[in-house]
């Protein structure tokens, strides 16, 4: 029962508020009068007769009341009796409760009557069980005291009402203040007006009218403090709404009715809006070009002592120069004094020819392959080329300072098969023309050759003896003839030409002549002056006899000039290879002219064969009625002695520099063309279709000069081709080109061998005989 | 050394060929910027001020801008450059010409 106290407490409290909400009377000190016997104030509003019945019942019930705490009190005793200590602290009630003496622990005893009465009940708003008679222990007097609060509420939840009832004197207040707030707003909004007016003058008025302004705020500033005021006055409850129209504009917005009002934190206007662009900035840097640091200073003495300096280097410079080109001078002195000395000194003789060994032998082991090729290589592909035939380049002569100079000819030695000589001069007159040289190689050391000599003038022509092999004879281009012994150490000149024996012209070609009327040695030379001299090798001397002189024909020339032998130009030379004294001169008009030596004033015959110079004559070495020449006129003709027309013709496409026989066949005939083009015809084989043709010269520009086949024939089946660079390119005949004539199967039966040369002849007589059948029909005919 | 005597002689002779004091230019640039100062520094060869402003726009012209040219008897300089553009020669036998790029 005294742990309902406290609920007890709390229901008490909560009809005590209730009425104060509705009375707008929330901490009203009339609380406490509420559960005192004053009720009447409360009710008393109108003192009335149902009033006092009132209390009389009230009185009434405060009796019974009374009677009931007695009964109640006797019941708590009792049981309290019976509650040990601990529970009365379990249920709060240790501190001050005094408990009544345990003596009067026997229950009251109640009689049938008593206990059969009713005891009405009713519920009130106080708290029955509310301790009336609560005492403390009060140290300092020594006694008890009671205490006088007599509620135990507490206060768990407070708010403020919003509703005042209008009657009240709360109302009243507020009307006065609503009353007073209006008219301030009236006041502020004819303030915002005249701003609003003021600020649409114009500038000049702008000084006046911020006074003004000024003069205004101020006025606002006194409605304000006087609004605080009456605020303050009014309560508590007046402040937050004059907080929220000090703002002017917010009070002017506010007067206006029906105005849909804006959110300002959170407003958007959404036909404003569009997607705005995002703008970037975006740059790159390149790198700076690389500099550098400089510093200097000018002034005059720098830059004289700079000039000197410069000055000085340059003049040391020559100086060196100088001084090189005079130890070069000595050096190349001391090298034309030694040669000679060292030459004529026996000992030098003797190392010479043991160099000489050594140098043969390293060109025997450098050359070896092609030695080998030159003997034994036979071109394999011939077999499967019925017609044709091939060229297999061999060694290349150069020497050295003959680079550039052009090779005039090529002669092989007749007894030595290894054995050739050149000369070398430059074809091109209108250059200087004082180099020639004469040099004989051997196919035994391809690098250097055997017999060098220099000439002061270009070298056009050579022949070596037929039977004193060691005699050379050299035409050259200022129209004197040489004749040189290679048996003397250094191919020493044995004989030269004097002035007034010299040809006028160039000597284009010298042959020996094999006169054994002669008792001496004696040659032929040919010059350009048209002259055709003998030369006598006698005892120290050399015995010039001139032979004859060749003119050219007047029918040659137009009729316009009288009586004027003009000489014509001899520019090749050819023995008969049967009878000594019969040779054959070519010129640079295209005629030949054929000659006998015994004869000086006349000649036989001379006939038109080339539309230009006739570059070369070349008798078969079997049948010597036919010969070749060769033109520049691109033309290689084949003719029969004594016959006008030309046998063959062959057109080669470029100047025919050079044309001759094969000395091992009847019917193969070389020739070539300045291009560097070697033409082999075998007649046996094919009349028409060159049986060869194949470059031979390297260099673009040089052209070639001159051709000859090497005299032993099948032993030595090779031909040496000089060109104007000064190259000479031995060159190996493949088997088809030196087809050997076939036996006829009857005398093979008779096991009786004909001659090989009569074979050769009978072989070209047979061509022949195809040939001059028409020609002899058209005579016959005519 | 006899001929130590007479260089000592021809030291009166006043040197006027352009001599090439210092240049990290390529070889053509070279020549052609030499032959460039020599003709202007012949047309203005009283006027270095003319001298230097006619070698700078031809230089512009040829080889693109910015070029500087300094022509003087006597200065001194201390520059940075853009490399392979400075040529520092001596013309005349009493001026100095500097150009160069940056």
């Amino acid at each position: 029962m005294p742990g309902k106290n406290e609920e007890g407490e709390d229901t008490v409290a909560q009809p005590d508020t209730q009425p104060s909400e509705a009375e707008v009377k929330p901490k009203e000190p009339e609380k406490l009068q509420l559960r005192t016997p004053e009720r009447k104030e409360i009710l008393g509003f109108g003192e009335t007769e149902e009033d006092e019945e009132a209390i009389a019942l009230a009185k009434k019930i405060k009796e019974k009341e009374e009677k009931f705490k007695e009964r109640r009190y006797k019941i708590a005793q009792v049981k309290e009796n019976t509650l040990s200590v601990e529970d009365a602290i379990r249920e709060g009630k240790e501190e001050l409760v005094i408990r009544p003496a345990l003596v009067d622990s026997v229950p009251e005893e109640l009689t049938n009557h008593q206990l059969n009465e009713g005891i009405t009940r009713s519920l009130l708003s106080d708290n029955p069980y509310l301790d009336t008679d609560r005492v403390i222990f009060n140290h300092e007097k020594r006694e008890f005291q009671k205490v006088i609060k007599n509620s135990r509420e507490v206060v768990l939840y407070e708010i403020e009402g919003c509703i005042i009832h209008s009657n009240s004197q709360e109302a009243e207040v507020q009307a006065v203040r609503i009353k007073r707030e209006e008219k301030w707003a009236l006041k502020l909004a004819a303030i915002n007006e005249k701003q609003k007016r003021l600020l649409r003058a114009k500038v000049d008025e702008r000084k006046r009218m911020s006074r003004k302004v000024t003069e205004l705020d101020e006025i606002g500033l006194e409605t304000e403090e006087a609004g605080e005021e009456t605020s303050s006055d009014v309560g508590e409850e007046g402040e937050g709404e004059e907080g929220a129209m000090t703002p002017h504009i917010d009070a002017f917005e506010e007067d206006i009715p029906g105005k849909k009002l804006v959110n300002r934190f959170n407003y958007s206007d959404r036909s404003v809006l569009t997607i705005a662009c995002i703008t970037r900035d975006k740059g790159t840097q390149t790198a700076p070009n690389p500099r550098s640091h400089v510093t200097g200073q000018v002034s005059q003495w720098i830059i004289y002592d700079h000039y000197q300096k410069d000055y000085a280097a340059i003049q040391e410079a020559k100086e060196k120069e100088r001084q090189a080109k005079m130890i070069m001078a000595v050096k190349k002195e001391d090298r034309t004094i030694k040669k000679p000395v060292k030459t004529e000194d026996p000992i030098y003789k003797r190392m010479a020819e043991g160099i000489k060994i050594l140098e043969r032998m390293l060109n025997q082991n450098t050359y070896d392959h092609l030695a080998q090729d030159c003997q034994f290589y036979e071109d394999p592909g011939d077999k499967y080329r019925t017609e044709e035939g091939v060229l297999l380049p061999l060694w290349e002569f150069k020497y050295q300072p003959t680079k550039g100079i052009a090779v005039t000819q090529v002669k092989w030695n007749p007894a030595y098969k290894d054995l050739f000589g050149v000369t070398f001069g430059i074809l091109d007159f209108a250059e200087n023309d004082d180099i020639g040289v004469l040099s004989v190689f051997t196919l035994k050391n391809p690098s250097f050759p055997e017999f060098v000599k220099h000439f002061d003038s270009g070298a056009l022509c050579l022949d070596f003896h037929p039977r004193k092999c060691y005699y050379v004879c050299v035409g050259l281009q200022d129209g004197s003839v040489a004749v040189h012994n290679m048996q003397t150490p250094n191919c020493e000149t044995q004989f030269r030409s004097t002035v007034e024996h010299n040809h006028r012209s160039q000597v284009w070609s010298v042959l020996w002549c094999d006169d054994h009327r002669d008792r001496q040695l004696s040659f032929f030379s040919a010059g350009g002056d048209g002259r055709i001299c003998k030369w006598l090798l006698l005892q120290n001397e050399l015995l010039h006899s001139p032979i004859i002189t060749l003119y050219i024909d007047k029918h040659e020339l137009s009729s316009d000039i009288p009586h004027l032998k003009l000489k014509a130009m001899p520019t090749c030379l050819t023995f008969h290879p049967k009878d000594f004294e019969i040779f054959m001169v070519g010129t640079a008009f295209g005629t030949i002219y054929k000659c006998n030596i015994s004869y000086a004033s006349t000649y036989f015959y001379h006939m038109k064969v080339h539309e230009l110079t006739v570059y070369r004559i070349s008798y078969n070495s079997f049948i010597p009625e036919i010969f070749a020449t060769a033109g520049g006129d691109w033309r290689m003709k084949i003719w029969e002695d004594g016959r006008p027309e030309p046998l063959f013709v062959y057109n080669l496409d470029a100047s025919v520099q050079d044309v001759e026989w094969a000395p091992y066949s009847s019917t193969v005939i070389a020739g070539i063309t300045a291009l560097g083009r070697v033409y082999i015809y075998d007649l046996n084989v094919n009349k028409y279709i060159a049986a060869c043709a194949q470059y031979v010269v390297c260099a673009d520009d040089d052209i070639a000069t001159c051709l000859t086949f090497n005299p032993a024939g099948h032993k030595m089946p090779l031909i040496l081709v000089g060109d104007s660079g000064g190259t000479i390119t031995t060159l190996k005949l493949s088997p088809n080109l030196r087809l050997k004539p076939k036996q006829p199967r009857k005398r093979k039966e008779a096991a009786v061998q004909i001659d090989e040369t009569a074979l050769e002849i009978s072989k070209l007589e047979k061509i022949l005989y195809h040939v001059r059948e028409p020609m002899l029909r058209k005579e016959s005919e005519e | 050394m006899a001929e130590g005597e007479p260089a000592a002689e021809p030291k009166k002779v006043v040197h006027i060929y352009p001599l090439v004091e210092n240049s990290d230019m390529s070889e053509d640039m070279k020549n052609e910027a030499i032959e460039l100062i020599v003709t202007a520094c012949e047309k203005y060869s009283t006027n270095n001020e003319l001298a230097a402003s006619l070698i700078k726009e031809q230089l512009d012209k040829k080889f693109g801008p910015s070029w500087h040219a300094i022509v003087g008897e006597g200065f001194g300089f201390d520059i940075s450059y853009e490399c392979n553009t400075l040529l520092y020669l001596f013309f005349g036998g009493n001026v100095g010409i500097c150009i160069w790029k940056c």
